[in-house]
């Protein structure tokens, strides 16, 4: 029977093997190793953690001169630093990368990952830093997606979604619930308190009441550094796997975020998680998510937010009458202009893109005046 | 699965000055108000002859003998800049006289409609003898002539005349004594968008270097409509220019939807070869009598030359994958939504960034976009402004509304992703399909990787619908894109069975 059973998991990892759900093949890392509070020497100490862990997993420090068992490319100097680290994952030299103090362009936002109090279960905080939006419920609700992302990354196929309650998590809620329906694959989580619902209270969080929890990434921030360090009084982090991965729409590489005061057991745990997403190849993740999301009316749901835009003079349309006569060579950009002066005018008109560009249509009867009006306003 | 190719198209242009005067609304619908007009006493002189309809450097790249971007380095007017070491053949297809032409109407007459005198018939016979592709067609339909005598009849009877410089070479017959679908006039635009869609034929089966027998359906994309009293536009020209081609196993009909459809109909192709029912499949289409000389008004007033002389042909062939040829991407293709609304935006957007936000491809992903290429020599002396710029602009402006240019880059973005208009007025014929050529040479060449075609149309001239149309798809450099990767299907296989036998271990 034991033999049974072992040829059996052999064969399933020979399966796994070949549907690329395991490799051989060793996962390199890049550490940078400078400007933490603690010293570069408890960075590269969760190095050395990480690696006894997981031995397909190879780190690349970017930093002081450290031990001889790592490769590693010198600087003193944390640009210099950053610099490094682009240039391996531009040239795929390494596969992703762990840093500290990184600035991500406006549209990508981290996502860590937490031990919740309560259960020791693992949860994602969406987003930590970072800037995914100006405006809130916009950035709150692109979070979501990042978050999904991040847990699609962790391998949860369908992770369940918590809105943390803080201003605009209602509306955040809507905006989810109706991308979800549209084929944005993820659940909604209940909040463990009687009155339930998605939106998420502080009980929740202690709990791990769902995989991700989203939240503006201020307060995401603030949860980041409570949850890996009350144990410890605030100044060295022991807990949790770090601040995470930059998600974006156009992410191309795979960096994840660790704090000055990130403790060598969290830096271990950032190249851990590093090293799921990229087996599990977290950019065609995002590439695809995305893509989803805007099939499921994501542009759409977030113009409707933005759209509380200021209400010009509204010339009001004339009757509506059949429109047959073309007016061509009116400039593209002010099409619209061009038929509001006619409507002014009591002329009904309508834009169109003919075969030939765009065009202002009118009945024929109006086409004589309506030219002369459109060159008498210069539109001509 | 494996995306289909284009793997040839033809390009032909027939200048027919006489037919713009007898044939050409702008034309008639003067002579109807007024025979003496003062437009029309002044036409003939605006008249250009062949040999300079062959260098005007716009017809030149129709047919492939110089490139559309050339055409930014050739000072405008561009009919004051012609190149004269150009001849009429070019590696797309050629630029046909008007003699040849009536030659070429006679040979597509199967009802004997088309009279044309003795010495007229053997003069053209022995000028197609000597053409490089006519000569392997049947001329013997040239063999027979009509009398003076018979040709004054058939035009009294409501026939309509065929000359060259004002001598009368012979005429075309109403088809049926009372059916207004079958009038003389009619049946003139018919069988010169039928013969001209032969030629375009013709040239591609030189330029694909394959037999016509190979051809296994051909879709006709002209805006006439042909058809008798009962059936008015039932069709079927694709199968009429196919017999005179000699296309004897292909059959085929026509796709109508204003100027968008030759686009409809690549994407109809497209589909048959994807879908495995047809290998080799020709979108064709011929020219369009009506729209000679449509801004000729325009043209005389600015003391030009009428510069819609000429007719507009294309054909082009899709087939398999073949791993060479640019493919056509099926699955990114655009379309303008009976819901969508006719709002300019509306329509781009449904046709240009649509596509590309499904594939999260940014504006600037596609290398050249080919819009409606109306020839802006032509459109913006009548203040149609240059169509192709306009739309370019639009597309700019959506590119700014998505974030994927800045609004001072629009300018440089309509120089680097857009196209001279080199196209006549032939209402389908510049709807985007006469870059393919083009596109499929600048693919092969490296030059680009990507193009979007564009058709627009205006369903409104037909009073049906008040709805504007429209649709796109992508040509591609063939990367072997759309195939399985053998290993990797195999991996999978040999997973999937490993993991039923793990199973049956764990079970016994």
């Amino acid at each position: 029977m034991k033999e049974k059973i072992e040829v059996a998991n052999t064969l399933k990892n020979l399966a796994d093997l070949l549907d690329g759900k395991i490799s051989a093949k060793k996962t390199r890392l890049a550490l940078t190793t400078i400007g933490s509070e603690l010293g570069s020497e408890e960075l590269v100490q969760g190095a050395k953690l990480a690696v006894r862990e997981n031995p397909l997993l190879e780190v690349v420090l970017i930093g002081p001169k450290g031990p001889k068992e790592f490769q590693q490319y010198n600087t003193d100097c944390e640009k210099e630093a950053h610099e490094i680290l682009e240039r391996l994952l531009e040239t795929k030299e390494v596969d992703g990368a762990v840093t500290l103090h990184y600035n991500f362009p406006l549209g990508i936002s981290t996502v860590g990952r937490v031990i919740t109090p309560a259960k020791g279960r693992a949860m994602y905080i969406a987003t930590t830093t970072g800037t995914t939006s100006a405006n809130r419920v916009e950035a709150m609700v692109l979070n979501g997606i990042l978050g999904i992302i991040a847990a699609k990354g962790g391998g949860i196929e369908k992770p369940t979604l918590g809105i943390l309650n803080v201003e605009g998590a209602r509306q955040v809620e809507k905006i989810l619930t109706s991308l979800q329906k549209n084929g944005l694959e993820f659940e909604l989580a209940q909040s463990i308190r009687i009155d339930g619902g998605s939106v998420m209270r502080g009980n929740d969080l202690l709990n791990g009441s769902c995989d991700v929890m989203v939240c503006d990434t201020l307060t995401g921030n603030l949860l980041m550094k409570i949850f890996s360090s009350f144990t410890t009084g605030g100044n060295y982090e022991t807990l949790g796997w770090g601040y995470g991965p930059g998600i974006g729409k156009n992410m191309k590489n795979i960096i994840s975020i660790i704090s000055r005061a990130s403790g060598a057991p969290v830096v271990k745990g950032a190249l851990q998680y590093t090293f799921e997403l990229v087996r599990n190849n977290l950019v065609e993740i995002a590439k695809e998510q995305f893509i989803t999301a805007e099939k499921a009316g994501l542009t759409k749901e977030l113009e409707s937010i933005k759209s509380q835009k200021k209400v010009e003079e509204e010339v009001q349309a004339p009757p509506k009458k059949p429109v047959t006569a073309e007016i061509t060579g009116i400039d593209i950009m002010a099409l619209e202009d061009a038929v509001a002066v006619l409507w002014k005018e009591k002329i009904y008109a309508e834009t169109g893109m003919g075969c030939a560009g765009p065009v202002i249509m009118v009945a024929p009867e109006d086409k004589g005046k309506g030219i002369d009006l459109l060159k008498e306003h210069k539109y001509l | 699965m494996a995306f289909p190719v284009i793997k040839s198209s033809a390009y032909a242009l027939i200048h027919t000055p006489n037919l713009l005067i007898s044939q050409g609304t702008t034309q008639s619908s003067e002579r109807d108000k007024d025979p003496n007009s003062e437009y029309l006493q002044k036409l003939p002189k605006h008249l250009r002859n062949f040999e300079e309809a062959v260098a005007y450097p716009p017809n030149q790249a129709y047919i492939g003998g110089i490139s559309p971007e050339d055409l930014k380095d050739i000072p405008r007017p561009w009919y004051g800049n012609l190149l004269t070491e150009k001849g009429r053949f070019g590696p797309f297809g050629e630029i046909m006289p008007e003699d040849e032409f009536y030659g070429l109407l006679k040979i597509s007459d199967t009802f004997d409609l088309v009279l044309l005198t003795e010495e007229f018939s053997k003069e053209v016979k022995e000028k197609l003898e000597n053409h490089p592709l006519l000569k392997n067609i049947n001329l013997s339909k040239l063999d027979k002539y009509a009398t003076e005598e018979e040709i004054n009849k058939a035009v009294n009877g409501g026939g309509e005349l065929l000359t060259l410089e004002g001598k009368v070479v012979g005429c075309v017959k109403k088809a049926h004594d009372t059916d207004k679908n079958l009038t003389a006039h009619i049946i003139l635009e018919n069988l010169v968008a039928k013969a001209s869609g032969v030629l375009a034929l013709l040239h591609l089966k030189n330029n694909a270097g394959i037999s016509l027998e190979e051809i296994d359906y051909i879709i006709e994309t002209s805006e006439e409509a042909c058809g008798d009293m009962n059936q008015r536009g039932g069709g079927n020209f694709a199968k009429a220019i196919g017999e005179i081609a000699g296309c004897v196993n292909a059959t085929g009909s026509d796709t109508r939807a204003f100027c968008a459809a030759p686009a409809h109909g690549i994407l109809n192709a497209a589909a048959l070869v994807k879908a495995g029912i047809y290998k080799n499949v020709v979108v064709v289409a011929g020219g369009a009598t009506a729209k000679l000389g449509m801004n000729g008004k325009d043209h005389v007033k600015k003391g030009m030359p009428v510069l819609e002389d000429v007719l507009g042909a294309f054909a082009i062939l899709i087939g398999e994958d073949d791993e060479i040829n640019p493919v056509i991407r099926t699955d990114i293709v655009g379309k303008h939504n009976i819901g969508a609304g006719s709002s300019p935006q509306a329509v781009m957007q449904g046709i240009v960034t649509d596509p590309l936000d499904k594939w999260n491809l940014k504006i600037t992903s596609i290398d050249k976009y080919s819009v409606e290429m109306q020839n802006p020599e032509i459109t913006e002396p009548a203040g149609a402004g240059d169509v192709p710029k306009a739309n370019y602009k639009m597309i700019a402006a959506l590119g700014v509304k998505r974030g994927d240019i800045q609004r001072s880059e629009i300018d440089s973005f309509t120089e680097k992703h857009g196209i001279p208009g080199f196209a006549p007025t032939q209402g389908h014929i510049p709807s985007g399909v006469p870059y393919i050529g083009h596109c499929h040479r600048e693919i092969l060449a490296d030059k680009i990787q990507r193009a979007m075609i564009i058709g627009k149309g205006s369903l409104f001239l037909a009073r049906m619908t008040n709805q504007f149309d429209g649709l796109s798809f992508v040509i591609e450099k063939n990367i072997g894109q759309g195939k399985e990767k053998g290993s990797g299907n195999l991996n999978k296989l040999l997973a999937q069975a490993l993991r039923e036998v793990a199973e049956k271990f764990e079970t016994e």
